[in-house]
């Protein structure tokens, strides 16, 4: 049955670097959160106060291609990346819709990861230029332990002393994708 | 005043290279037109035959873009490339639509270059990061059917670039600007 992977987890937890590297192994097509946020952030920096609306028009866009690419002959997995938050937060639902509407499963991993660990991480040439949150004060000020949500039915995988290959095969268990 | 900036021309005529070095001179803003279009090419390759609902899914997405950016307070110039072609100009109607929104003066600026050159341009290892056409054949197909169109409106320029660097073309197109 086709997959359709979602990467849960703090900026800096990971998701990007576990999906690209699932994605080099099984030739899953990766829509990181950042795909479509650069539409916007590509063209207008916000720091940490995005619009909310700025945050709709996204959401939209998402929600839209995840239509358009469910309606195309499709043979692949997808990854997906973002940071579920508590509250209202469409996206877990879009994640449900799209694997539904691909006839796939959708498999929620959080990846989870000390503060100190992350603070160590976040500020990388690779995460300024692909428009990730990259100032520590930013990040200490937004994200607190409530910020992030996790989904029913996902799974958990605390990465604060893997390196990303230890973690990686951690995820290809979950998936039973042979590594 | 803020100016909206349209660089219309076929593919390999150096749209963005021009709003690039523009960009870098200016601070202005670039909307190529590979950034919509790549949400969906970036995930799935379709050679020539891209299905019309990706198309329509990139049209809304620019749509709504293009709705958001007016909305959003100004103070930068932008640039835009895509290929003007009929039936519709539907890139001049969006950049013109913001142009108005953010108060801004309109200008379209169609990059002209012989076929030849285009073919020597057409396939670079940047052209294919981007998504672009690198296709020969597909380019030879292009030049065949498509005929691209300088809109007879004001402030519609021309360069041909044929024979010119890219820093020539760029004082062309600054002259263009200036002169308003």
């Amino acid at each position: 049955m086709k997959k359709v992977i979602f990467f849960n987890g703090l900026p800096g937890s990971g998701k990007l670097t576990i999906a690209n590297l699932l994605a080099n192994k099984t030739g899953a097509k990766v829509i990181d959160n950042h795909h479509v946020n650069n539409l916007i952030f590509g063209i207008k920096e916000f720091d940490a106060d995005v619009p909310s609306f700025v945050w709709k028009f996204i959401d939209e866009v998402k929600s839209n291609l995840y239509a358009t690419l469910a309606k195309l002959e499709q043979t692949e997995d997808y990854i997906l990346t973002g940071c579920l938050v508590t509250g209202a937060d469409p996206n877990l639902q879009m994640a449900k819709d799209f694997a539904k509407n691909l006839n796939a499963e959708l498999i929620v991993i959080n990846l989870v990861c000390s503060q100190d660990k992350i603070l160590d991480r976040i500020n990388t040439q690779d995460r300024v230029n692909r428009r990730k949150l990259t100032d520590i004060e930013v990040y200490k000020r937004v994200i607190d332990e409530e910020y992030m949500s996790f989904p029913e039915n996902s799974q958990t995988i605390d990465n604060s002393h893997q390196n990303p290959l230890e973690t990686f095969i951690e995820v290809c268990k979950i998936l039973k994708v042979k590594v | 005043m803020k100016k909206v900036i349209f660089f219309n021309g076929l593919p390999g005529s150096g749209k963005l290279t021009i709003a690039n070095l523009l960009a870098n001179k200016t601070g202005a803003k670039v909307i190529d037109n590979h950034k919509v279009n790549n949400l969906v090419f970036d995930i799935k390759e379709f050679g020539e035959d891209v299905p019309e609902e990706v198309w329509k899914f990139t049209g809304l997405v620019k749509d709504s873009l293009l709705e958001l950016l007016s909305s959003l307070k100004q103070t930068d110039d932008y640039i835009f490339t895509g290929c003007l072609a009929k039936p519709t100009l539907n890139g001049y109607h969006r950049s013109k639509k913001l142009a108005d929104a953010i108060g801004a003066e309109l200008f379209v600026i169609t990059l002209e270059c012989s076929n030849e050159e285009v073919l020597n341009r057409a396939d670079t290892p940047e052209r294919r990061a981007r998504k672009k056409l690198t296709d020969i054949e597909l380019y030879k197909k292009l030049m065949e059917t498509k005929s691209i169109i300088n809109p007879d409106l004001p402030n519609c320029y021309t360069i041909n670039n044929t024979n010119q660097t890219p820093e020539e073309t760029l004082v062309d197109v600054i002259k263009i600007l200036e002169c308003k």
